[in-house]
């Protein structure tokens, strides 16, 4: 089984495949739609792609190909995003090892979410890279005090690097939501989450309306969002997740078929699957 | 008047600064948008630009976090469109020519994915990221190279001294930001038409619906709807809400304010101000 995702080893959305699909084989795609491509193609089974980020929002990107592509949504992962200094592994004092550093290479979003640290260490040359987990390879490429990478844990390992500091993030509260994109349909005969996209009539109250149906059936509403649709003013595509722990599922997508479709313009069902469980 | 932005003097919160309030103010570039609110609450500027949205890449949840935290008041809002140019030094070769003599490529990570069109068709050329488009335009100017070139826009090209060797070699043309302008003072809402809030619902089903009922019952205009996720127990819903109102709903906003109040568990009016037409 080959499971497609985003940049190399040790990247985010690699942990994630790895971590829903352990021991399968990966396929290291450039770009998200290439992970769509490769799962349409066939040639990979099942694709890992960022949906949410708990600090950056909504990965639009994603939302447009789950829409365009021929795929379903097979199942979710959250993934805590944690950010370590990583170097070439070395002895020594950890405040004289700091103070050699004077480039440190990453994602730009990566080095965005440590400022504070950046702010505490200004003789600390922030450098943007493509990704974290190619900015570890390239300080273990060129062995040298003087550099290091701001990655996770997977890529300190993969790179053999040594974790100098580890979370020197801002905010801890980091967490990335992948969909696990196949495909075929997920054939479940049990679920509790399903993830929608849809557009309204232009008409006021089209929208409480459609919410309406799931507050009536005690499905609970966990993601909301509206996104303007270029060259339509006043018209929106909403991305609706809902989960249903303590309802019926043949219910609730009978509903779906049936109620939802004639309340809405255009519906389209990513997929019936279970939640991910939020242990933290 | 004093105007925080972003960057400096070609970034895009700079050239949308300068048409949201004018050339005539005196215009402090931050690094970083906490530092921008830090500086329109303690008064030494009077106003400030963030940036809430795009339309390629979504809500910036980060910047709703600053709002949130800093005692500012949203007093407008404004759409600009986001436009990439390749600028190099001015030599005495145009067009084709030009280009032939350009070897690597400056800009935002963002920036050359959003003209990744371009770079695959022109292939002798080298992406290099940096941490702003105007500082790639500076960073040419700076080296005095003609085999360099930088993904900005028309306005760095002016301050950098640079020549557009090639217009808007954007994938697509819809790339809007969209920004609010902050400052310490209140507008008086009945001079406005919008507002914008962030508020807290408890994880119960319907809850949201509960909430919503205030702007169906009173015909409001709803414009933007969004939650986020929370990570993290208790396990409640951020939403971030845009909503337009009327003249019969400008003596009523107390009341209608209380109502929500009731079904929300918090609730932070960011401001009220007159809505501008997001362009199509």
């Amino acid at each position: 089984m080959k499971i497609a995702h985003l940049g190399i080893a040790g990247s985010f959305s690699y942990i994630a495949a790895k971590t829903y699909f352990p021991g399968a084989e990966y396929l290291s795609c450039k770009t998200f739609k290439d992970i769509f491509t490769a799962v349409e193609s066939g040639e990979a089974e099942y694709g890992a792609v960022p949906v949410e980020n708990s600090l950056a929002g909504s990965v639009y990107d994603n939302y447009d190909l789950l829409y365009k592509h021929d795929v379903y949504v097979k199942g979710e992962y959250d993934l805590k995003i944690a950010h370590h200094l990583l170097v070439s592994p070395g002895t020594g004092k950890l405040e004289e090892r700091l103070k050699k550093i004077t480039k440190v290479y990453s994602h730009i979003k990566a080095l965005e979410q440590c400022d504070d640290f950046f702010a505490s260490h200004p003789w600390m040359e922030e450098t943007v890279y493509s990704d974290t987990a190619t900015a570890a390879q390239l300080v273990a490429e060129k062995p040298d005090e003087t550099t290091a990478a701001i990655a996770n844990e997977t890529a300190a390992e993969l790179y053999h690097l040594e974790v100098l500091k580890a979370h020197i993030e801002d905010n801890a509260n980091n967490y990335t939501r992948f969909v696990i994109i196949s495909k075929q349909e997920n054939h479940v005969t049990e679920a509790n989450k399903c993830s929608l996209i849809l557009t309204l009539s232009h008409t006021p109250g089209s929208l409480y309306r459609a919410l309406e149906i799931f507050s009536r059936n005690g499905a609970n509403l966990t993601k909301i969002e509206s996104r303007p649709i270029m060259g339509k003013p006043f018209e929106y595509i909403f991305y609706i997740d809902i989960e249903f722990a303590q309802v019926d599922f043949n219910k609730i997508r009978d509903l779906i078929a049936s109620e939802l479709k004639t309340n809405t313009q255009t519906l389209k069902v990513l997929g019936f699957y279970h939640a991910a469980r939020r242990e933290f | 008047m004093k105007i925080a932005y972003g960057g400096i003097p070609g970034s895009v919160s700079y050239n949308a600064a300068q048409d949201y309030f004018g050339a005539k103010h005196t215009y402090i570039g931050y690094k970083t948008y906490h530092e921008i609110l830090k500086s329109v609450s303690s008064g030494k500027s009077d106003a400030g630009l963030i940036p809430v949205e795009n339309s390629l890449s979504g809500t910036i949840y980060e910047h709703y976090d600053l709002l949130n935290e800093h005692s500012v008041k949203v007093t407008g809002e404004l759409y600009h469109k986001i436009e990439h140019d390749l600028l190099g030094l001015k030599t005495d070769k145009n067009g084709e020519a030009r280009l032939k003599e350009l070897k690597k490529v400056y800009s935002r990570p963002d920036a050359l994915e959003q003209s990744e069109r371009f770079l695959s068709q022109h292939k002798w050329l080298q992406p290099e990221a940096t941490t702003d488009t105007a500082e790639a335009a500076q960073l040419i100017k700076k080296h005095q190279d003609i085999s360099l070139a930088a993904i900005a826009n028309k306005s760095s090209a002016k301050i950098y001294d640079l020549t557009i060797v090639v217009n808007n070699i954007e994938d697509n043309p819809h790339n809007i930001t969209r920004f609010l302008a902050v400052s310490q003072k209140t507008l008086p809402r009945i001079d406005g038409n919008k507002a914008s809030l962030i508020f807290i619902v408890s994880d119960e089903p319907g809850s949201l619906y509960g909430a919503l009922a205030v702007f169906e019952s009173y015909e409001l205009n709803l414009t933007k709807i969004e939650s986020r996720p929370v990570y993290g127990k208790p396990h409640p819903f951020v939403f971030y809400v845009d909503f337009e109102y009327g003249e019969e709903h400008k003596l009523r906003m107390d009341e209608i304010v209380a109502v929500f109040q009731e079904n929300t568990s918090y609730l932070k009016i960011l401001g009220y101000y007159q809505s501008v037409k997001r362009p199509v």
